[in-house]
């Protein structure tokens, strides 16, 4: 994603140089200082201005999470102040299992949480609980983050 | 300097920027608009006088850091940036074979809160919140005799709501403003429900509008005086929530130092809405020129039962301010944040320039450019006049 910016930021900035290279050398037809040219550096300064620290500063994060537990997970999930929960990652994972990556607009401090799975029924099913990770900063761009469990408390490292 | 000490430098720079942060709320950011829509009127009814002849303005509020403005909802706090860009245009035009001016005002604010920062094109993030209001009306006035008069319409719009935002209807009000010498009364009106009533009295004489340049006249205060009434969009009425606000801006020194105080409040004691809310709140301000072009200022206002101290310096082209009572009004409640904006306000009488309210004019360079004798109108218009013979 950030090579396809930074390819999409070539190609405006070479077709810019075009534009200037023709103001040079069509003098009085096109010149740098004519009002055309200047609107028309206007109208691209506001086109490309969609996100003006967006070059540096990621607004999303793309999330990838690695099961290094001992049991399934299921449900990444951020957790709001009464707990309702909004599932970022939806895939199940077996222990050593790394999920696809997902792109949301979590940047900044939140409460995450995820299901465990706890136990087999008698039916063969799966029986679930939520555990709560704990709020993190999380800055835009891409992450991994490795969740584990060791003596029954579970944690996450995000790299 | 070292690369080491620059990168040390930049750092120090950054960490103190982050720190001076603050988070909107999404009920501040949907409570800004009906602020936004009074402020709109007071600038409108400063600007448009019978003796003035046009208004420009402009603004860009600009935050740096998405850690500077993030948002704080039930998920959490959310890094992002809180914007506020308006631009302001009151144009007069002289009715042929009549005393009067036919004048058009446009007022417009967006403001918001984004996941990314822009100039015209929002991103609409998921937690976003995109809003406008507009003023637009017309004016006539006749200098001679020292009256106006205006109508139009105030459209609160409200562009995109994200998760977590608070819902909200578009608003469409109704204002009209009457002047007669130093008097302005002005109204604001949702369907046939009254909403605002604004009385003002400019006692304070001003060269500007005709008045005496010195002299106990220029110590008379500046009054304004407002009461309101709360209407929910159109849905409901609140009978008893009914607020005032009242303000008094008097000349300290020679026009170049003011004092203002504003009190506001409800009279069922309950929070009516953003911006006199039991508010008070003072300013005392010192402009170096009295076309106040130029103003440094510290202010206080009441805010969760504290106060909160503040200041700013104003120039032409740019505006720099620290928990300043103006931005706490009408940039969501901002405190404990360094605002930059980059600004333009200016308002003319035919040849002069000058900041709102302002006593006098700002000091212009005037070019005169003498002729030779002999010459007639056509001579002008062809361009055949040359410039530095003596005048006939």
């Amino acid at each position: 994603m950030i090579v396809d910016k930074v390819q999409r930021a070539k190609r405006e900035v070479q077709s810019l140089s075009h534009v200037v290279a023709q103001a040079k050398t069509v003098p009085g037809k096109f010149s740098i200082f004519n009002f055309q040219f200047s609107i028309l550096l206007l109208l691209s300064t506001l086109l490309l201005q969609g996100c003006l620290t967006h070059w540096i500063v990621d607004g999303e994060v793309r999330m990838q999470i690695e099961n290094r537990s001992d049991v399934a997970i299921a449900a990444f999930s951020v957790v709001d102040k009464m707990g309702n929960r909004s599932v970022w990652v939806p895939d199940t994972l077996w222990p050593g299992e790394k999920s696809q990556v997902y792109a949301d607009e979590w940047v900044g401090s939140f409460r995450l949480g995820l299901s465990a799975r706890d136990s087999v029924d008698a039916q063969g099913d799966s029986c679930w609980r939520f555990v709560e990770l704990g709020t993190f900063d999380l800055e835009g761009g891409s992450s991994l983050a490795q969740i584990r469990r060791s003596a029954g408390s579970w944690s996450l490292e995000v790299k | 300097m070292p690369r080491a000490g620059r990168g040390l430098l930049w750092s120090a720079l950054l960490g103190v920027v982050s720190a001076l942060a603050w988070n909107p709320s999404p009920a501040g950011l949907a409570e800004q608009p009906t602020q936004t829509g009074r402020l709109q009127l007071d600038e409108l009814s400063q600007a448009f006088r019978p003796e003035y002849t046009g208004y420009m303005a402009a603004g860009w509020m600009f935050l740096p850091l998405p850690s500077q403005s993030a948002l704080r909802t039930e998920w959490g706090v959310h890094e992002g940036f809180a914007f506020r860009q308006r631009l302001a245009a009151w144009l007069t035009n002289p009715l042929e074979k009549t005393p009067l001016r036919l004048g058009l005002a446009w007022w417009v604010e967006r403001q918001g809160w984004d996941s990314e920062d822009f100039v015209a094109l929002p991103a609409y993030g998921r937690f976003g919140r995109v809003q406008s209001v507009q003023t637009l009306g017309m004016t006539v006035a006749d200098s001679a005799r020292r009256w106006g008069a205006g109508a139009g319409i105030q459209f609160l719009n409200v562009e995109y709501v994200g998760q977590s935002q608070l819902p909200a209807d578009d608003s469409l009000y109704w204002w009209s403003l009457a002047q007669w010498g130093p008097a302005t009364v002005r109204s604001l009106y949702h369907g046939a429900t009254w909403r605002e009533w604004h009385l003002a009295l400019d006692l304070q004489a001003r060269a500007l509008r005709g008045g005496a340049s010195s002299g106990w006249k220029t110590y008379l205060p500046d009054l304004d005086a407002m009461v309101s009434r709360r209407v929910d969009g159109g849905k409901g009425e609140y009978p008893d929530d009914r607020g005032y606000r009242v303000a008094w801006e008097q000349n300290l020194y020679a026009q170049k130092c003011y004092g203002v105080v504003s009190w506001a409040g409800t009279f069922n004691g309950e929070r009516e809405s953003l911006g006199y809310s039991g508010d008070v709140w003072g300013a005392l301000r010192f402009h170096p020129d009295v076309s106040h072009l130029v103003t440094f200022d510290v202010t206080a206002t009441s805010a969760d039962g504290g106060v909160l101290w503040g200041g700013g310096v104003k120039l032409p082209f740019v505006r720099v301010a620290y928990n300043h009572a103006d931005d706490y009004q009408n940039f969501f409640q901002a405190r404990g944040l360094w605002v930059v904006e980059a600004r333009l306000a200016i308002g003319s009488s035919r040849d002069a320039f000058f900041e709102l309210g302002a006593p006098k004019r700002a000091p212009a360079e005037s070019l005169t450019r003498k002729v030779n004798g002999n010459f007639d109108k056509g001579d002008v218009e062809r361009g055949h006049v040359e410039p530095g013979g003596d005048a006939p």
